[in-house]
């Protein structure tokens, strides 16, 4: 386990975030750094004040539900042409309905049902933490490259443009 | 010691109790690997500190669901479900009683969609205090279900609601 990554952690129980931050770091699938967020817009500010690797979303939350931050994150990746973060539902929906919405409408990387195991994530994660860590790289030549003026503006997330 | 019988309120939707029965079943048994025993559970069960998990479904049927854990009961769940320990004092008891009702509410969905019945969950709720007494929302169209488990007993209240007029907080509002 060499890869380090940044997870954000979205949902409204601090219990579930707990939960879902311990069975990640069980996995021994990366060394995991975390960020947590109450809510979808609690989320998107994270996501903008961070370099997040790789995000974990509850679907049901107030102020803005889990699938309306999958599908602002795309959105915001289309018009910034930056490349897509791995975002992970982990929900107690279940559905056939709410997965194809999530995966195939929204752009969910992964679905997790609640209540999960440790050896269910190791096995749906496995591809997703690959496609984080290459993001990670991408980024990182990306800033290698960039000029000093512009990292000197002092925003620290790669999503910063967009709220600029 | 007596007893309580189960009462399953006789105007409440079949579908929908048996849905919940199949729901229980089958989260309890998620994380607690074995299943619990749809019983009638001794009366001073009832009494006593405990904590709340509430949750409302609208679509096709509109319906809450209380699912009630006794201060014996919710700290043995709460360990089997988190894989930590959580006092039932504590805010993080508030929290986990929440997410219990919740996840149990996406089996009751999908067990409904397989019944062609179409729900949403609420956000959840949580209620914490003793001799915890639940009022039927709507008249006697209301059905409760009591088990006992190796974690202790526990007990839900089904109440229908008027079209429309389903309490709790819509998610993403």
């Amino acid at each position: 386990m060499s890869v380090n990554l940044k997870a954000l952690v979205i949902d409204d129980s601090g219990v579930m975030r707990k939960m879902v931050m311990k069975s990640l770091t069980e996995t021994k699938l990366a060394e995991f750094a975390y960020v947590e967020a109450e809510d979808g817009k609690d989320g998107l500010e994270k996501l903008n004040a961070n370099e997040i690797d790789i995000a974990f979303v509850d679907w049901n939350m107030p102020n803005m539900t889990g699938i309306d931050f999958v599908t602002e994150v795309r959105k915001l990746e289309k018009i910034s042409g930056d490349g897509p973060i791995p975002l992970v539902m982990v929900t107690s929906e279940k559905t056939m309905g709410k997965v194809q919405i999530a995966l195939d409408e929204a752009g969910a990387d992964a679905f997790i049902s609640k209540p999960f195991t440790v050896q269910e994530m190791q096995v749906k994660l496995k591809k997703v933490i690959d496609k984080a860590q290459l993001v990670q790289i991408r980024r990182n030549r990306l800033k290698q490259k960039s000029d000093a003026p512009a990292q000197a503006q002092g925003s620290g997330g790669w999503f910063s443009k967009m709220f600029s | 010691m007596s007893t309580s019988p189960n009462s399953c309120g006789q105007s409440f939707p079949p579908a929908i109790i048996d849905a919940v029965k199949a729901s229980v079943e089958k989260t309890y048994a998620a994380f607690c690997g074995d299943k619990p025993l749809l019983t009638a559970l001794a009366e001073d069960s009832h009494h006593g500190p405990c904590i709340a998990g509430i949750i409302s479904f609208f679509g096709d049927v509109p319906w809450s669901l209380t699912w009630v854990l006794t201060h014996k009961t919710a700290p043995a769940l709460a360990q089997k479900f988190a894989g930590f320990e959580i006092p039932f004092e504590s805010s993080d008891m508030g929290d986990m009683a929440g997410e219990l009702v919740n996840v149990l509410a996406g089996e009751i969905i999908a067990q409904l969609d397989q019944r062609r019945i179409k729900s949403q969950m609420s956000l959840p709720t949580v209620a914490r205090g003793s001799n915890l007494e639940l009022m039927p929302e709507r008249g006697p169209n209301v059905a409760e279900l009591d088990y006992t488990s190796k974690q202790g007993g526990f007990w839900l209240r089904l109440a229908a609601a008027k079209m429309g007029n389903v309490p709790g907080r819509v998610p993403g509002k």
